[in-house]
Formats: structure tokens, sequence, C-alpha cells
């Protein structure tokens, strides 16, 4: 019970939030909202007893990525109330984008239902793409010209436009094209049935009573996964370096600190010791 | 009440979606796209932390802690173009970086 109401203030305070961070008028509004939906999705993560993500999840993006972001707001002066209110003033970019929302939800869901009804009512053996059951697949072919005569006339327009498109630059096209259609008939016959479970758990994690969540996370971080580490703290270093590079500015009307000038001076090729004459000077 | 897989997963999804939205809507300005391009990592690592949860298996949360090694590295270096855009021409809003005419 008062786990389930943790989750719920937890995620609707998430969700809020992060709608804030869209809708906001200032930016370091959104900014601020930001850092409250981590603040939340870090309770959410302790709450999957995942507790070095949550507090990784903290100190990087609290600490460091949400507080980049409200520098280079306020240093980049925008113009605190140049976007619209929600959805009044646009009415038409807001509807735009609801829409393809929506059209996403609806394409992810029937990517998922087809998958997922797909492969159990195809094949009966997941793994074999020779068992397919015919009369599944004539009731699928029945039902896609059932919603080819459903599909209005412009959207077939639009996508003879699209294929004519497509013949100008068809070389590039037809080689990403080959290359999904590979991966995807690769993933068709790879893929395995998730009663078999045992097979793809790669490092099982004991219960919280015997080990904590960091010694377990660093007992496989620091020996399976040792390489891709090193890559990550690469992928910072050219972050840094990219970041310094990007942004630094040489200015030449300006004296600045020059060290290896500063070490080659030596009092041998600085100092020079002159004879002075007695009342005539140099 | 008990919570389970699917309450975590149609929080990530939700919170996936908010960070679609608001990258399609909030085109005045790079620095929203960029935010919500966060939330939306932030909802993909929900989802793999309770996967991984569910599973007992580890590597999920590994998977997040890379994933938010090369989120920061994006933040970073993103934030670094539109300095630098800024710095050149003034402005960081969507409809004047066409320069590309992409």
């Amino acid at each position: 019970m008062i786990v389930a109401l943790t989750f719920y203030i937890f995620s609707f305070l998430l969700l809020g939030s992060a709608a804030m961070v869209v809708f906001a008028r200032n930016t370091v509004h959104s900014v601020l909202y930001l850092i409250f939906s981590f603040f939340n999705a870090a309770g959410i993560f302790i709450l999957l007893q995942a507790e070095f993500i949550a507090m990784i999840l903290i100190i990087v993006y609290v600490g460091a990525v949400a507080v980049l972001f409200l520098f280079v707001v306020m240093m980049l002066d925008i113009d605190p109330f140049q976007k619209p209110l929600f959805f009044l003033r646009n009415f038409v970019n807001f509807t735009k984008s609801l829409a393809s929302v929506t059209g996403f939800i609806v394409l992810y869901v029937m990517l998922f239902l087809t998958i997922i009804l797909g492969f159990n009512y195809f094949f009966d053996d997941y793994s074999d793409l020779t068992k397919i059951k015919w009369e599944h697949l004539s009731l699928l072919i029945f039902t896609g010209v059932l919603v080819a005569f459903l599909i209005p006339r412009r959207v077939y327009r639009w996508l003879a436009g699209e294929l004519i498109n497509l013949r100008q630059n068809v070389s590039a096209s037809v080689v990403i094209g080959i290359l999904m259609l590979t991966e995807l008939i690769l993933v068709a016959f790879t893929f395995k049935s998730i009663d078999s479970r045992n097979d793809f758990i790669t490092s099982p994690t004991l219960h919280v009573s015997k080990i904590t969540n960091t010694k377990a996370l660093g007992m496989v971080l620091y020996t399976d996964y040792l390489y891709l580490f090193q890559v990550a703290g690469l992928i910072l270093l050219v972050a840094m370096i990219g970041a310094i590079v990007l942004t630094y500015r040489y200015k030449h009307d300006i004296k600045r600190q020059d060290i290896a000038t500063q070490l080659k001076r030596t009092a041998k090729n600085t100092i020079e010791l002159k004879k002075v004459s007695l009342k005539k000077g140099i | 009440m008990q919570i389970g897989l699917q309450h975590y997963l149609v929080l990530s999804s939700a919170l996936f979606f908010i960070g679609i939205f608001g990258i399609l809507w909030g085109r005045k300005s790079v620095l929203n796209i960029l935010m919500s391009l966060e939330l939306t990592l932030l909802a993909t690592n929900i989802n793999l932390v309770a996967f991984s949860m569910y599973w007992k298996d580890l590597i999920g949360q590994i998977f997040t802690l890379f994933i938010l090694t090369v989120a920061a590295a994006e933040a970073a270096i993103g934030l670094a173009i539109l300095v630098v855009f800024n710095r050149n021409r003034g402005s960081i809003e969507v409809e004047d970086i066409s320069h590309m005419r992409g």
C-alpha cells in the first residue's frame, strides 16, 4: 500500500513536471522543472531498488547536466516570453504535434501487436520460419486488403509522389532498404521464445539481503563490461575536448600567460652584466 | 495494491511520449528540444531499470549507466554548439537555423 502510494506520488510528479518542461513559457522554469523531474525519477529508481542509478542520476543530471543547462540559458540571454502560452496562441502547430504523437503511439502499438501476435500465431516453434500456419497468413492478407481499401486516395497519391522522389536518388535508398530488410530477416530468424528466460539472463542479481546494489553493479561492470566502461570514459573525454574546442575563442589583443616561454626563460639568456666605466654611464 | 512491471512501463512510455511531443512542438528554441531529448532518455532508463528488476538481471542497469554517460556527453556537445551558434548568429531559434537548406 505504502509502496503504491509512493509510486503514484513520484510518477504523477514526474509526469507533471515533465509536461511543465515542455509547456513552461520561461526557459529557466523549464530547466528547474527538468531538475524536479530528475529528482522524481531518482525516487522511482529507489522504488525499483536501483539505488546506485538513483544517486548517479542526482549527481550527474542535477549536479552537472541541469546546471549546465541553467548556465547556458542564463548566458544566452533568451527572451523569456518567446514561447506561446499553452496551445492558445499556436493552435495549428499544437494540433499538428498532437496528431504526430498520436500517430506515433498508434504505430508503436501496431508494431508491438504485429510482432507479438504475429510470432505467436505463425510460428509454433519460434525460431523456425518454415512452420507458418497458412490459414492465419491468409487471414492477415485479407485484413491487409480490407485496410488497403479503407485508406483514402490522398495517401496513395502521396505514396506515388514519394516513389517518384525515390527513383531520383534510388541508389542510396535501395542500399538502406536492403540493409533494413536484411536486419529484419536476421531478427526474425534469431527470435527466441521468452519462455526460455534463463537463456538470456547474462548477469543475474542476488537478492537485496545478500548483496548491495552498488557492489553487485561493480562486480559486473568491472569484469564483464570493462571494455565498454573504458569506451564510456573515452566518450566523456571526447565530449570534454569537443566542448572546449567548440567554445574556445582566441583573442589577439589581450595579454595571456605563455607557460612554455616562461619556462624557457633563464637567468643566463635574459640578464646581461655590463662593465660600466666610471663617470660615463652606459 | 501491487505495483508491477506494467506500472513502470506505462510511466516510462508516457514520459517518452511527453518527450517526443516536446521535440515536435517546442520547436521555438533548440534548448527546449535538448531538454525534451533528456526526458526521452530518462524514460528509456526507467524502462531498462524496470526490466532489469523484473528479470533479476543487472545488464539493464549497466546499460542505463552507459546511456547516462552518452546523454551527458550529448548535452555538453549540444550546448557547446548552441553557444557557438548563438555567438555567430545571435539567435537559437530553430527557424533561423536553415543555412544548410536541409
